[in-house]
């Protein structure tokens, strides 16, 4: 197989229209993806929803809502983390197998835009299906909050024309359970947790765009990606031990920690550089319990993101760029 | 142009100092989330041994909360066993908590079931020799209270959790909880009152218990007319009702006592407090 020159004489290298041909690639890549039904998952999401929100018995409606509320959310960060992986396990391997990589790559564009234009066009859709599971899971959740609030006002209603409780008892218990209600409902604090899984997704999409440009195929770049993944969400522990000195665990729980030795430094060291660290955008779960995450540490998640890219992706262009094709 | 020669050496350095560089961004960032509680606390290393190893991969792998969801439904599916798997409701729960410490959901679901629902079932079951029913139901309860105080060294200024232990004194119950302890109760209700986002009433509820400590009858009374005074959703049956009874009991002159249902204060003298002006003497603190 003839090798395709990195460059072409006549390559327009103007940055503007560098980004037109990613745009056009990007778009091509979008319409490719929904032209291979991947909405189609939005069904199984949809099942979930329906499944967590309306068919499991509980015990109290705030726990209903708990339940729905933490089902979608991690389901979310399922589906988009897996989306992305074999989304790009899947394209690069495709273009390949069709021969369009070399139709593409005739014509004037770059390697790294080819890659770039199909990296945007994955992460286009990964943001589309994100926006739309978040509507739906704030819909559902939206609806079962009205349904359980009225039912909750029904019967403290009903128990007070008994004269089944006294109108402290009514009023405790009213504010009570719709303070549980509502923090179990849906809040705009909650679209801050879309961010993150959205940030955490576009990660590990480039860490599988970058296994696919060196892996044989795509079941090597599936499994190393989702592992990579898992080994990302404790890089954190890696890093620390060689940044931090050992202290005792926080909340005042002690914990025995011996200092790390020279191996277990160096193997520290070439893991925390290696991966990233996908601990960092795990305040999913504390943001749907309730807590609010300040803007400055949201765009020092995004900035980190931006700098994960930058190196995913440079090592991606860099390894393709010198690849037989 | 790109990746030809030496250059492409450079980048290849340049992207391995960024590499490097990054870990300090991701320290800095580590260290905010973890100050704010937005981060998961570590896993305990012993959870490994209570879990299976792909439930153990998952939460490594930051399902954390769906795994918490898969155990608080097979905790719910024992609990709705008949006679309910206590102990397996105790396993799964403990599970869901050590995923999610920093929720306090599963402290409060945890030792709900516990302390209030298993210990009552040991209350109507009947069944078991009275002892045993007796020691189950003391064991229970402590378990429930143990579970909340775990929480407190996650969630220190939580108001459900300190609210739940508040009640958990102060609710009497002829087979589970025969003598309240109010002053412990008092003292968690006001600690809950204190946390942020506290309910209103908490601060009430501590005045009540109060109310119902021996020798601080006084300190109890100052507390309920002060609610009262504030007016609001504070002017409840109960507060007025215990306002009444310390009036009665302290000989509170008439025109320093609260108004009667409906009508205005005869003067606006009954605002002030006997006990504060004039000042209450030593020997004012003892009950008539």
């Amino acid at each position: 197989m003839n090798a395709v020159p990195t460059t072409r004489p006549s390559a327009n290298l103007s940055l503007l229209s560098s980004f037109r041909r990613i745009g056009v690639l990007a778009g091509h890549t979008f319409t490719q993806l929904v032209r291979m039904k991947i909405f189609y998952f939005m069904l199984v999401f949809c099942l979930v929803l329906f499944v967590s929100g309306f068919l499991l018995a509980s015990i109290s409606p705030d726990q209903e809502l708990k339940l729905l509320k933490d089902t979608a959310f991690g389901v979310m960060q399922i589906f988009s983390a897996i989306f992305g992986i074999m989304a790009m396990a899947l394209l690069l391997p495709k273009d390949i197998e069709d021969r369009t990589l070399y139709t593409i790559l005739s014509k004037p564009v770059r390697r790294w835009e080819y890659l770039l234009g199909k990296y945007c066009g994955v992460l286009l859709v990964l943001l589309v299906s994100l926006v739309v599971m978040d509507a739906m899971a704030c819909g559902a959740l939206h609806a079962k909050f009205k349904f359980a609030e009225s039912q909750m006002m029904g019967f403290y209603d009903e128990q007070k024309s008994a004269g089944k409780i006294t109108e402290e008892d009514y009023q405790v218990g009213v504010s009570d359970a719709l303070t549980r209600l509502r923090e179990q409902g849906v809040r705009w604090q909650m679209q801050t947790a879309v961010v993150a899984i959205f940030l955490k997704a576009a990660v590990a999409t480039a860490l599988a765009l970058l296994v696919s440009t060196f892996a044989g195929s795509t079941i090597f770049t599936i499994l190393v990606a989702i592992s990579i993944y898992v080994i990302g969400h404790l890089q954190a522990g890696a890093r620390e031990s060689l940044l931090q000195p050992p202290v005792p665990h926080s909340h005042g729980i002690p914990v025995q920690v011996e200092p790390p030795g020279v191996i277990t430094k160096v193997f520290a060291g070439v893991i925390s550089v290696t991966f990233p660290d996908f601990q960092v955008y795990n305040v999913v779960d504390s943001i749907v319990t309730g807590k609010t995450i300040p803007g400055g540490a949201l765009m020092r998640m995004a900035g980190l993101t931006a700098v994960y890219l930058i190196i995913y992706l440079g090592l991606a262009a860099f390894v393709f760029s010198s690849k037989e094709l | 142009m790109i990746a030809t020669g030496n250059f492409r050496w450079l980048i290849l350095i340049v992207l391995g100092a960024v590499s490097a560089g990054r870990l300090f961004l991701e320290h800095r960032l580590t260290s905010e989330l973890r100050e704010e509680q937005l981060l998961p606390v570590k896993l305990e290393t012993k959870l490994r041994d209570e879990m299976s190893q792909e439930a153990f991969a998952a939460a490594l792998g930051g399902m954390r909360s769906l795994l918490a969801v898969y155990y608080e439904l097979e905790a719910f599916s024992a609990f709705t066993k008949q006679p309910p798997e206590w102990h397996t409701v105790d396993k799964y729960y403990s599970l869901g908590t050590k995923l999610q410490p920093l929720d306090p959901y599963y402290w409060e679901m945890h030792s709900w079931m516990m302390g209030t629902n298993a210990a009552e079932s040991y209350a109507v079951d009947g069944e078991a020799p009275k002892g045993l029913e007796r020691e189950m139901r003391r064991q229970y309860r402590e378990r429930g209270l143990e579970i909340l105080n775990r929480g407190l060294q996650f969630l220190p200024n939580n108001y459900k959790l300190h609210r739940r232990i508040a009640d958990m004194y102060a609710f009497a119950n002829k087979e589970v909880n025969p003598t309240p302890d109010h002053a412990k109760a008092a003292e968690s209700y006001l600690k809950a009152s204190q946390c942020e986002g506290a309910l209103p009433f908490l601060y009430r509820f501590h005045v009540y218990q109060v109310a119902m400590v021996p020798g601080r009858e006084v300190e109890a009374y100052q507390k309920l007319r002060d609610l009262y005074w504030k007016g609001g959703n504070n002017r409840a049956a109960t507060l007025i009702n215990l306002v009444k009874k310390f009036e009665q009991r302290f000989n509170v002159p008439l025109m320093l006592r609260i108004p009667e249902d409906g009508k205005e204060p005869p003067t606006r003298w009954s605002a002030i407090n006997p006990f504060r002006f004039p000042k209450p003497r030593p020997d004012d603190n003892t009950p008539k």
